[in-house]
């Protein structure tokens, strides 16, 4: 038997008038939104502020490409396996049913966890990254030494701690309050400022010369700290700290694609979200893939744009030098830096409210994928009972959610007053997880066999099935990500650096087994046998 | 009384078999089918040139010799689609012509069906496990003369006696976007569910009525456009309550003690209305993974449910 896919259709398939069959929902739509959620600006930032500065020799944008070929296969696999096996809950299903119950758990359990850290990094980086430059931004346009004190005042952790809170616990409130969709209509707000930042940045660094750029910031920074010639004080700075562009470094190329990896997991919003979409094989199949493509062009615009007109030199400069010789109490980011340079109030205004509408998403996303796997435990009776319990009124998760969000009010305190997490540790978890999810969907064409052979990707290379290689492909992809973490000494789980964090990580593995065994012991004490969940009736 | 109760299987070899299975594999003394037997799709294998081709779950694929044929068709099968080995002209026919199309699967369907009562009769005589199957939206009444073969019963639109039990069964669902079969407005539904009123006791009687309740938590389906496209919210499918008023009426203030359902395949779930447990196992017939609620009920009382996936 030989398939095609996308090959005109000389025979057609004809349905009866019945329920559930309807048209996919457009890959763009779907695809475009994921992109917002995935947040490339963020990642950008990273590249710009750590990896320029202290990864010497690296080059950005191979980096990035690379990255993303590593990354590649790990989100075809998803697609695939979401697509042949739909349900709320993504990989949890699939490794359930394929590998063991309690590594489903187990992986899924970390995959939570971890949420936990990009959910509450929002609050975070929306202080440092777009409140106090704003803040410091019209202080210096309007003359205010109040607003330029105050956006000091919001680099404070207490500041942070606050308006972490407030991003955690409100959008939690929300959700409880509010049904999903109403959540999810922020979005309609949010993202038309987000691409209208872009837009400013844009316009803001193409309408001057890199001298006129450089001039524009030294003024900024004059009026915001008094620091005069600011360029060069940053150079000097820089330079003392260690700070020089130097020749091209492979392992420092690779050794980098630790920062694009963490954003990974995002990319994959669609797999998580698979269940609910009925005959959106399509949709499922292109809008993880399609999406890492934009976010890796617009990824490298940005980066063509800043490295371009600003200089990398100049931005590498800003990121390693001690920021308070400039007089700040934080190293400007590169929106700032455009904003800044622009020499338009206008123009800095939107960049910065652009960029810190990229990070709005992070939070009810990351809510709502660990509230429904959540749910998918509870429904399966892994997990209490109360936490699929859902509000009459507004049909949310109400229980899960506010576990979720008083985990992450606790974790927030840690962001704001210590330095234990970096995104990269939210991202080590998790692609973990993704490595063992990339190895249960290897198993799809043996142990799902009518699924696999009546499915678009059905097919064979010599004798292994496709899928088993491109998910193969993924798990080493996953595997070669974990090692960049954990030999990345800025990744925050370096076995050296950060040991702790490595093991504490590593460990989350067991505990998720030792818990959905302990969660088996105490349902039998309940007379429920926990396995009948996933045990597969013998259809012959 | 153990109960395993699923629904929607829609024409899947696969989940037909192993619902047969079920009542030994969970001890299960009645297992409930809560309709939706019929498949949807119909999968012309096309012999054209030597070779055949067919069309199905978005690929095309062609066929050389028959062993090959006859594999495709088991599995497609096993998902719940029927095959139809043919030629181009049928196929131009069945093209032209949708109530041709409508003729064609209902063979099928009828055919497929009397295989699978047979085979249950057979595996499940002399158990004491028996099964009930009711219809749904998308089956149509032409089926129910095939469902009665030794410990495979009909189960009736209206009540029936059930061990003690009062078994209240509608196959029938409000209005759906694709105009099918068994679909009437929210007044008829009601006026069907007024035979509730007969049943005696309500600490002894369990509904098994397809469509379930409206805005219950486990009616949420995509929203679609007049294309029946799937809307999005937010870059994810906007889900929306799609189940009965009348149900969700009759349920209040009726208040059995359990209330079982199908119908909305992404509604898996259980929940509480007052007193009754309110039950949709979902359905993954086209993953050939059945989807069901395994319950232990005695006289006022539901012992426990658990959602299962065999």
């Amino acid at each position: 038997m030989a398939t095609t896919h996308g090959s005109p259709a000389s025979e057609k398939l004809f349905a009866r008038k019945s329920s559930g069959l309807v048209r996919a929902a457009s890959t763009t739509d779907a695809s475009l939104v994921n992109v917002y959620v995935a947040t490339f600006p963020i990642m950008v930032s990273f590249l710009l502020s750590i990896v320029l500065p202290f990864y010497g020799g690296a080059n950005l944008y191979l980096t990035l490409l690379i990255g993303a070929v590593v990354a590649l296969p790990i989100l075809i696999t998803y697609a695939v396996a979401s697509s042949i096996m739909r349900r709320s809950g993504g990989d949890y299903v699939f490794i359930s049913r394929l590998l063991h119950p309690a590594v489903g758990f187990a992986a899924n359990f970390v995959l939570v966890a971890f949420q936990v850290v990009f959910l509450t990094s929002a609050g975070y980086y929306f202080c440092l990254w777009c409140l106090a430059p704003l803040s410091r931004l019209i202080g210096v346009y309007a003359g205010s030494p109040g607003l330029i004190n105050f956006a000091n005042t919001l680099l404070q952790p207490l500041s942070i701690f606050i308006v972490s809170e407030i991003f955690v616990l409100g959008f939690g409130a929300l959700f409880v309050a509010r049904s999903t969709r109403s959540i999810l209509k922020i979005f309609r707000y949010t993202l038309p400022l987000s691409l209208i930042g872009l837009l400013a940045f844009t316009v803001g660094l193409l309408m001057h010369s890199t001298g006129t750029l450089h001039a524009n910031f030294d003024h900024y920074i004059q009026g915001a700290s008094g620091v005069k010639h600011a360029t060069a004080v940053a150079a000097a700075s820089a330079k003392a700290n260690g700070f020089s562009l130097v020749p091209f470094s492979l392992a420092a190329t690779v050794l980098a694609i630790t920062w694009p990896s963490f954003s990974l997991p995002y990319y994959l919003g669609s797999a998580y979200f698979a269940g609910e979409v009925r005959s959106g094989r399509r949709v499922q199949l292109l809008a993880g893939p399609v999406t890492a493509l934009i976010g890796v062009a617009g990824s490298l615009i940005l980066l063509a744009l800043s490295l371009g007109q600003l200089g990398s030199g100049f931005l590498g400069s800003i990121a390693a030098a001690d920021p308070a010789k400039l007089g700040l109490g934080g190293a400007p980011t590169y929106m700032e830096v455009a904003a800044g340079s622009s020499g338009n109030i206008v123009l800095g205004v939107l960049i910065l409210v652009g960029f810190g509408s990229w990070l709005i998403p992070t939070v009810p996303m990351s809510l709502l994928i660990m509230t429904r796997c959540i749910l998918g435990w509870s429904m399966d009776r892994v997990a209490p009972d109360a936490l699929s319990r859902v509000s009459g009124r507004t049909n949310s998760p109400y229980v899960a959610v506010i576990v979720v969000t008083a985990v992450s009010a606790v974790i927030s305190w840690f962001w704001a007053y210590t330095s234990v997490f970096t995104v990269v540790v939210g991202a080590f978890g998790q692609v973990i997880t993704l490595g063992i999810g990339c190895l249960a969907a290897s198993l799809i064409p043996f142990k799902q066999r009518d699924l696999y052979a009546t499915s678009p990707i059905a097919g064979y290379l010599g004798r292994l099935p496709k899928l088993t290689i491109i998910a193969l492909l993924g798990v080493l992809g996953a595997l070669l990500i974990t090692i960049n973490f954990a030999r990345d000494p800025s990744s925050g789980v370096n076995v050296q650096a950060s040991p702790v964090m490595f093991w504490v990580t590593i460990g989350m593995f067991p505990a998720g087994v030792a818990l959905y065994y302990l969660s088996g012991a105490i349902r039998r004490h309940q007379g429920i046998d926990l396995s009948l969940a996933f045990r597969e009736i013998p259809p012959e | 009384m153990r109960i395993f109760f699923v629904s929607d299987i829609h024409g899947s070899v696969k989940c037909f078999r192993k619902l047969v299975n079920a009542g030994k594999f969970y001890g299960a003394d009645l297992l409930i089918m809560g309709g939706d037997l019929a498949g949807k799709q119909l999968v012309p294998v096309v012999a054209r040139g030597g070779v055949s081709r067919a069309h199905y779950n978005g690929a095309d694929f062609t066929f050389e010799t028959s062993e090959e044929i006859a594999d495709f068709e088991r599995r497609v099968a096993e998902l719940g689609a029927y095959t139809l080995r043919t030629d181009p002209e049928f196929v131009e026919q069945l093209a032209a012509d949708q109530e041709l199309v409508e003729q064609t699967l209902r063979r099928l369907i009828l055919e497929r069906t009397e295989e699978w009562v047979a085979l249950a009769a057979e595996r499940l005589g002399g158990t004491g496990i028996r099964l009930l199957i009711g219809l749904g939206n998308d089956d149509f009444a032409g089926m129910i003369p095939y469902l009665e073969h030794g410990p495979v019963r009909y189960a009736p639109d209206g009540l029936l006696d059930l061990d003690g039990f009062s078994l209240v069964s509608l196959g029938w669902s409000n209005i759906t976007p694709w105009h099918t079969n068994r679909e009437c407005s929210e007044d008829v539904l009601a006026g069907k569910l007024a035979v509730v009123h007969e049943s005696a006791d309500p600490s002894r009687t369990i509904f098994n009525i397809h469509v379930p309740p409206y805005d219950c938590g486990l009616d949420f389906a995509p929203r679609l456009d007049d294309s029946l496209q799937i809307q999005l919210e937010g870059g994810q499918p906007d889900m929306i309550p799609v189940g009965s008023t009348a149900v969700a009426d009759s349920i209040a203030a009726y208040q059995p003690l359990l209330s079982l359902h199908g119908h909305i395949h992404e509604g898996r779930g259980q929940t509480k209305n007052g007193r009754t447990l309110v039950v949709n196992p979902g359905s993954e017939y086209d993953q050939g993974s059945l989807l069901g609620a395994l319950i232990e009920v005695r006289p006022g009382k539901v012992k426990r449910c658990q959602l299962v996936a065999g």
